[in-house]
C-alpha cells in the first residue's frame, strides 16, 4: 500500500508542470489589444487555468470541464464547452509534444522550428491557423488566428 | 456436313457468347428495382430521386461515456474517412454568399424581442462578453442583437447519447452503386468492428451486402440439390450423358439468344425479366423429352405434331400477352417467346442429327387408379370459384427479401437515437424551381415537423413581408450606439440591411440543395412523419416514393388492359386445345384448371405475391403442353414417361427452391412443387393405353 502511495506521489510530481504565461489578445471588433497574465497547471489527469486578478479557475479533466469561482462550480461535458475543450487539447498537445492529440482537430505542418496547425473541416469556420514555436521544450509563443480577425498570442514567462 | 451438324450446337453457343461479351450486353441489364416499372414520368422521377442521395449514410456508435470512448470513436472515424468514398456528413445549405445576402429572409425573426428591444443594453452585454471571453468571441455582425436563430460555433459532429456513449454519422459517396464498392466499405467497417467490441455500425447498404451473401450460400445449397436430382434423372434413369450435355447447351444458347433480341428491342432489361425468363426457357426441356422418348432422335424424324401444337399454343399465349401495356410483362413475354422458339427449333431440327441413341430407361409409372375427367373438371371449377374471392395480392416486393433480423435490430438501435419518430420520404415536384420552393413552403407551413431542405428558403412573399424602413432605422441606431460604447467604426454597417433585391433562384444557384430535374419537372424530397403520411400524400404536388405503391398504381392502371389480353390469351389457348385434341377438349383443359385450382387454395393461407403469380404463368405454360400430349391420338406410355421426366427436370429447376430460406426463392419453389404434385396426380389418374 505504501509503495503504491509513493509511486502515485512520484508520478504526480513527475507529470506536474506549472507554466506562467503572458497573453495578448487582439479583438478586431473593438480594435483593441488586451494583455493578461495567467498560470497553467498541467498534471497527469487534469489541466487548470487561472488568470491573475481573477477568482475564476477552469479545470479540464478526462471526464468534464469545471469552472470554479469562490462560491460556485459549473460542470460541463467536453461537448458542451467546446471552446475550452479545444483550447485545453491544444495546450496538452503542445506542452506534452503529443501530436496524436493535435491531429484530432488539426493538420500539422512543421518548417524549421515553427509548427503550423491547420484546423479540420468543422473548426475551420472559427480558427484560421495556429502557429507555435518551442525552444528547449519551452514555448516561445503560441498564436491563434481566428476567422473573425481576432488574434491570441501566448508567451511563456519565467 | 454431318460433322458440322454434330458440333453445330456448341458452335452456336460460342457465337452467341461472343456476341454477348463483345457488345458488353451485361451493361444493359438493370439491377434497379425501378426497371420493372413501366416507362413514364413516375419511373423517371423515381430515378432522379435516387440521384439525390438521401440515405447513403454510415452510422457508427461507440459504447462508453468516458473521454476515451469519444477519442476512440474519432480515431475510427479518421480511419474510415481515409476511404475515398466516405466523407464527413454535410447538411444541404444555401451557398455562403446567398446566406449572407438573404439572412433576414432565411431565418425566423423573434418579433417579441424586436418590439421590446433595448439596443444600448444589448450592445453593452456583447461588449462585456468580448472583454471577458477566454477564447475568441464570435461576434455576429449580421445579427448582433440575436433577433434571429443562429449558431455561434459549429456544433460537435458527435452525438453524446445518455447512458450509452457516442454516435457519429458519415456520408457515403453518391457515385457508389455497385456491389464491389459496397462490399469494400462493408469489409472495412467489419474489420474495424472485429477489433473493437464497443463499436456498432449500420448503413442501409449493409442489407445489400449481407443479403447477397446469404443468397449466395442459399443458392449453393439449391444448386447441389438440383444437380443431385438432375444426376438421378439423366445418369441413373435415362443413362444418357450426351443428351444431358446437348440439352444444357441448347438451353444456354436459347437464353443468350433471348437476351440479345430482348436488349435489341428494349435497350434496358430488368434483372427480374432475366430471372423469370430463364425459368420459363427451361420448360422447353419437355419438347426434347417428347421427341427423345418417342424415338424422333434415333430415327432422325423432325416434326412432332403434338410438340408443335404445344409450342405454338404457349408462344401464341405469350405473344397475345406481349400487348399488355406493362413493360415488365412485355419484356418477359418477348424473352420467353425468343428462348422457347430457339429451343424448339434446335430440339426439333438439330437434335435428330446429333446421333443420340435412345437408351432403355426404367418403367416408372403405372396408373392403377383412374378418375373420370368430368369429376376433376367439376372439383377444379368449384375450388377456383371458392378461392377467387379469397385472393389477396401482396404488392410489397420488399416482403420477398431476406428477413435479416440482425440488421433490422441495428437499424432500430440507431433510429432510436437519431429519429425518435418513424419517418418516410416523399417527393415534391413543380414546373419551376420557384414553384418547387413555394410547394416546399406550403408543406413546411402545414406540417412543421417535416424535414424539408427547401422549406425555409425565402420567396418573393417573404421578401415583401420584410419591413425595410424599420430595419434601416435599427441599423442607424446600432451604429450610433456602438460607436459610443467603444466598438470599431462601421463594424455594424451592414447589420439588418438587405444587400440585394428580390431573391431569384435558379437551378444553378441552388445546386447544393437536393434538387433533381426531369424534362420540365423539378423535384426535391421531404422526410415526413408516418403519422401524417396518408394526408401529405394527397397533396397535389406530392408523389409517393414507395416502390410498392408505384408498382401497385401502375399495375392497377394496366389492369383493364391486362384483363382484356389475358381473356384473349385464354380464348386462344382453348381454341388451340380444341384444334389439337378435339373431342378430348375438356380432358385437356383439366391440365390447366386442376393445377390452378390447387394453387389458388394457397390464398386461404397466404397473400399471393408477384412471384407466386408469375410462377403460376410458367406452370400454365407447361400444363398447356401436357394437356395436348396426354390427350393426343398418339398417346403412349412414352408420352407418360416424357411428361414425368419433364416434371422431374422442372422440380430440379424450380421445385428444389422450396428448401430456400430466401422468401423470393421459396415463393417460386412453393408454387412449382404444388403445381408439379398436382400435375403428377393428373398423370397418375389419366388412363393410358398400353
Amino acid at each position: 500500500m505504501k509503495l503504491l502511495l509513493y509511486i502515485s506521489l512520484i508520478t504526480t510530481i513527475l507529470f506536474s508542470q506549472e507554466i506562467n504565461f503572458k497573453e495578448t489578445k487582439y479583438i478586431y471588433a473593438l480594435d483593441n489589444e488586451l494583455h493578461k497574465n495567467g498560470t497553467l497547471n498541467i498534471n497527469k489527469d487534469t489541466i487548470s487555468l487561472r488568470y491573475t486578478n481573477s477568482d475564476q479557475k477552469i479545470i479540464y479533466t478526462n471526464d468534464n470541464i469545471q469552472i470554479k469561482t469562490k462560491n460556485t462550480t459549473e460542470i460541463y461535458t467536453h461537448e458542451e464547452s467546446i471552446e475550452y475543450n479545444i483550447f485545453f487539447q491544444l495546450v496538452l498537445g503542445v506542452y506534452t509534444n503529443n501530436s496524436q492529440i493535435l491531429m484530432e482537430n488539426f493538420t500539422i505542418k512543421s518548417q524549421d522550428d515553427m509548427t503550423t496547425l491547420l484546423p479540420t473541416e468543422y473548426l475551420a469556420s472559427v480558427i484560421e491557423t495556429i502557429e507555435y514555436k518551442k525552444e528547449d521544450d519551452k514555448l516561445k509563443f503560441l498564436k491563434i488566428n481566428f476567422t473573425n480577425q481576432d488574434r491570441i498570442t501566448i508567451e511563456e514567462i519565467e | 456436313m454431318k460433322r458440322l451438324s454434330k458440333y453445330l450446337n456448341f458452335i452456336i453457343l460460342v457465337v452467341l457468347l461472343i456476341i454477348v461479351f463483345t457488345n458488353h450486353l451485361s451493361k444493359n441489364i438493370s439491377t434497379q428495382i425501378t426497371s420493372i416499372l413501366p416507362q413514364g414520368e413516375n419511373k423517371e422521377l423515381l430515378k432522379e430521386f435516387e440521384k439525390l442521395n438521401t440515405n447513403k449514410q454510415l452510422f457508427i456508435s461507440y459504447k462508453g461515456q468516458s473521454k476515451d470512448s469519444l477519442q476512440n470513436l474519432k480515431k475510427i472515424e479518421k480511419q474510415l474517412l481515409q476511404h475515398n468514398n466516405i466523407h464527413p456528413i454535410t447538411t444541404p445549405s444555401i451557398n455562403k454568399e446567398y446566406e449572407k445576402k438573404y439572412y433576414y429572409l432565411l431565418h425566423k425573426l423573434d418579433d417579441k424581442k424586436f418590439n421590446s428591444l433595448d439596443i444600448k443594453q444589448e450592445l453593452t452585454i456583447i461588449h462585456k462578453k468580448i472583454m471577458v471571453s477566454t477564447f475568441s468571441f464570435s461576434l455576429d455582425t449580421i445579427d448582433p442583437l440575436n433577433l434571429y436563430e443562429k449558431n455561434s460555433l459549429p456544433k460537435s459532429p458527435y452525438l453524446q447519447i445518455e447512458n450509452y456513449g457516442y454516435v457519429t454519422i458519415l456520408q457515403l459517396d453518391k457515385g457508389i452503386n455497385n456491389f464491389d464498392k459496397y462490399k469494400e466499405i462493408y469489409d472495412l467497417v467489419q474489420n474495424i468492428k472485429q477489433s473493437n467490441p464497443n463499436i456498432e455500425a449500420f448503413s442501409t447498404m449493409f442489407y445489400f451486402v449481407e443479403n447477397q451473401e446469404k443468397i449466395k450460400s442459399d443458392v449453393n445449397l439449391i444448386i447441389t440439390l438440383s444437380l443431385t436430382v438432375l444426376f438421378i434423372l439423366y445418369i441413373v434413369i435415362l443413362r444418357n450423358i450426351k443428351l444431358l450435355i446437348h440439352t444444357i447447351t441448347t438451353l444456354s444458347s436459347s437464353i443468350l439468344f433471348a437476351l440479345i433480341i430482348s436488349i435489341f428491342i428494349f435497350n434496358e432489361l430488368s434483372i427480374f425479366t432475366i430471372v423469370f425468363g430463364i425459368s420459363i426457357s427451361t420448360i422447353a426441356i419437355d419438347y426434347m423429352f417428347h421427341n427423345y422418348l418417342h424415338g424422333y432422335y434415333e430415327h432422325k424424324k423432325t416434326l412432332n405434331k403434338d410438340v408443335f401444337f404445344g409450342m405454338f399454343t404457349t408462344l401464341g399465349a405469350f405473344f397475345i400477352l406481349s400487348f399488355v401495356d406493362f413493360s415488365f410483362i412485355q419484356q418477359l413475354t418477348v424473352f420467353s417467346i425468343c428462348s422457347l422458339l430457339f429451343s424448339y427449333i434446335q430440339f426439333t431440327f438439330l437434335f435428330p442429327h446429333l446421333n443420340i441413341k435412345s437408351k432403355q430407361s426404367k418403367q416408372i409409372t403405372k396408373n392403377k387408379v383412374t378418375i373420370k375427367p368430368i369429376f376433376i373438371s367439376l372439383v377444379s371449377i368449384v375450388l377456383i370459384t371458392v378461392a377467387i374471392p379469397n385472393i389477396k395480392i401482396d404488392f410489397n416486393i420488399k416482403n420477398l427479401d431476406i428477413d435479416n433480423q440482425e440488421l433490422h435490430d441495428l437499424d432500430d438501435f440507431f433510429n432510436k437515437f437519431i429519429n425518435k419518430d418513424k419517418k418516410t420520404a416523399v417527393l415534391l415536384y413543380a414546373n419551376s424551381v420557384e414553384n418547387l420552393i413555394i410547394n416546399a413552403h406550403k408543406l413546411q407551413t402545414t406540417y412543421p415537423k417535416t424535414l424539408n431542405p427547401l422549406g425555409n428558403i425565402p420567396t418573393q412573399n417573404s421578401f415583401e413581408k420584410f419591413d425595410i424602413n424599420r430595419f434601416e432605422t435599427l441599423n442607424q441606431e446600432i451604429n450610433r450606439i456602438a460607436k459610443e460604447i467603444g466598438f470599431r467604426d462601421n463594424i455594424f454597417q451592414n447589420s439588418y440591411k438587405l444587400l440585394d433585391d428580390i431573391p431569384k433562384y435558379t437551378y444553378k444557384e441552388l445546386k447544393e440543395f437536393p434538387i433533381g430535374q426531369y424534362k420540365n419537372i423539378f423535384i426535391t424530397y421531404a422526410i415526413v412523419s408516418n403519422s401524417n403520411y396518408d394526408n401529405i400524400i394527397k397533396e397535389p404536388y406530392i408523389k409517393t416514393l414507395s416502390f410498392k405503391e408505384l408498382f401497385k398504381k401502375d399495375l392497377t392502371q394496366s389492369l383493364k388492359n391486362l384483363q382484356f389480353f389475358s381473356f384473349i390469351a385464354l380464348l386462344f389457348i382453348c381454341t388451340m386445345l380444341f384444334v389439337a385434341v378435339k373431342s378430348k377438349f375438356f380432358q385437356a383443359l383439366n391440365y390447366i384448371l386442376f393445377p390452378i385450382a390447387v394453387l389458388l387454395l394457397l390464398s386461404f393461407y397466404i397473400k399471393l405475391n408477384i412471384l407466386h403469380i408469375f410462377m403460376m404463368i410458367v406452370l400454365i405454360a407447361l400444363s398447356i403442353d401436357y394437356g395436348i400430349y396426354m390427350n393426343s391420338s398418339k398417346l403412349t406410355n412414352s408420352t407418360h414417361k416424357a411428361i414425368f421426366y419433364s416434371l422431374l427436370s422442372t422440380f430440379a429447376g424450380f421445385g428444389v427452391l422450396v428448401f430456400s430460406n430466401v422468401n423470393a426463392l421459396f415463393s417460386i419453389g412453393l408454387i412449382s412443387t404444388i403445381g408439379i404434385v398436382s400435375l403428377i396426380i393428373l398423370l397418375l389418374t389419366h388412363k393410358v393405353p398400353k
